[in-house]
């Protein structure tokens, strides 16, 4: 739970793991957010698809990075203003997930106080899936 | 304008240029938080995860569509909480499609934009999805 004025460019938010990903997180997510895009649950469709595997839904992942800020936040008073992702590669069923982040830049007008970190999700291998960033204002 | 892009065009304005209009039900808050492995301690007038916005306007069962596709990014910008039980109204729009010439043919960016209003008119999000689609 970060105050605004404790937050330094080049701290690391504490990551989060998730994982091992199974088909039940999959369906879990479709209803979670509405879609049920078969590729994500009917391993005949990714062959198809001449996947490797079931992947996990980028929005799952984008959800996970949402969470990394949001614990990270705790009660801080903090406020997600913006949040972008960029999808990068595939990460399969099975597959154990960490988000990470950390603060590259701090500045503060009369309003507030704003803090932007890089963000990025992590394969089992080290292979970054979805990159993004995010920013955070922080009441004056 | 290749017919194939004249075609994708109107199948992406017939998919994204809608309005839909959908309370925040405490239910489904609930269903989000439990998949993101959260307490699912929320109630009625309590303010919902910002990226629960993603759940909102989407269309449940897959939508026919020739060819690929897969997502290329998602851009939020949150202007006002959004509470359980608040009613909002997704504008969509598609925005902008862009050609790419891939190996197998072109790749197309398809670009939609998204204004989420709560029940009093304001705006509380702003939205931005991409997918590559090919083979159309």
């Amino acid at each position: 739970m970060p105050a605004f004025d404790a937050i330094k460019v080049g701290d690391e938010l504490p990551p989060l793991a998730k994982g091992p990903v199974t088909r039940q997180h999959l369906v879990e997510w479709c209803a979670a957010e509405n879609d049920y895009y078969y590729l994500h649950y009917d391993e005949r469709v990714a062959e198809r698809m001449q996947l490797p595997g079931t992947p996990i839904q980028g929005t799952y992942k984008m959800a996970l990075m949402g969470q990394l800020v949001a614990r990270w936040l705790g009660g801080s008073g903090g406020r997600l203003a913006t949040f972008n992702v960029s999808y990068r590669g595939l990460s399969l069923e099975g597959d154990t997930l960490t988000c990470k982040g950390r603060v590259v830049r701090c500045s503060r007008d009369v309003d507030e106080g704003k803090v932007e970190l890089e963000l990025w999700c992590e394969n089992a291998d080290g292979v970054r899936s979805a990159i993004g960033n995010a920013t955070v204002a922080f009441p004056a | 304008m290749t017919e194939a892009l004249r075609e994708l065009r109107e199948q992406m304005e017939a998919r994204y240029n809608v309005t839909r209009t959908e309370p925040v039900e405490l239910g489904r808050v609930r269903d989000y938080l439990l998949a993101m492995d959260e307490p699912a301690e929320i109630g009625f007038g309590d303010v919902v995860p910002p990226l629960f916005m993603l759940t909102l306007a989407r269309t449940r069962r897959p939508q026919p569509s020739k060819g690929t596709a897969v997502k290329a990014g998602d851009e939020y910008e949150f202007r006002a909480p959004v509470r359980v039980g608040d009613t909002i109204t997704v504008t969509q729009r598609l925005a902008d499609i862009q050609v790419k010439e891939g190996k197998n043919g072109p790749m197309y960016l398809v670009i939609a934009e998204g204004t989420f209003r709560n029940q009093r008119g304001e705006i509380v999000c702003m939205q931005r999805v991409k997918s590559f689609r090919w083979g159309q």
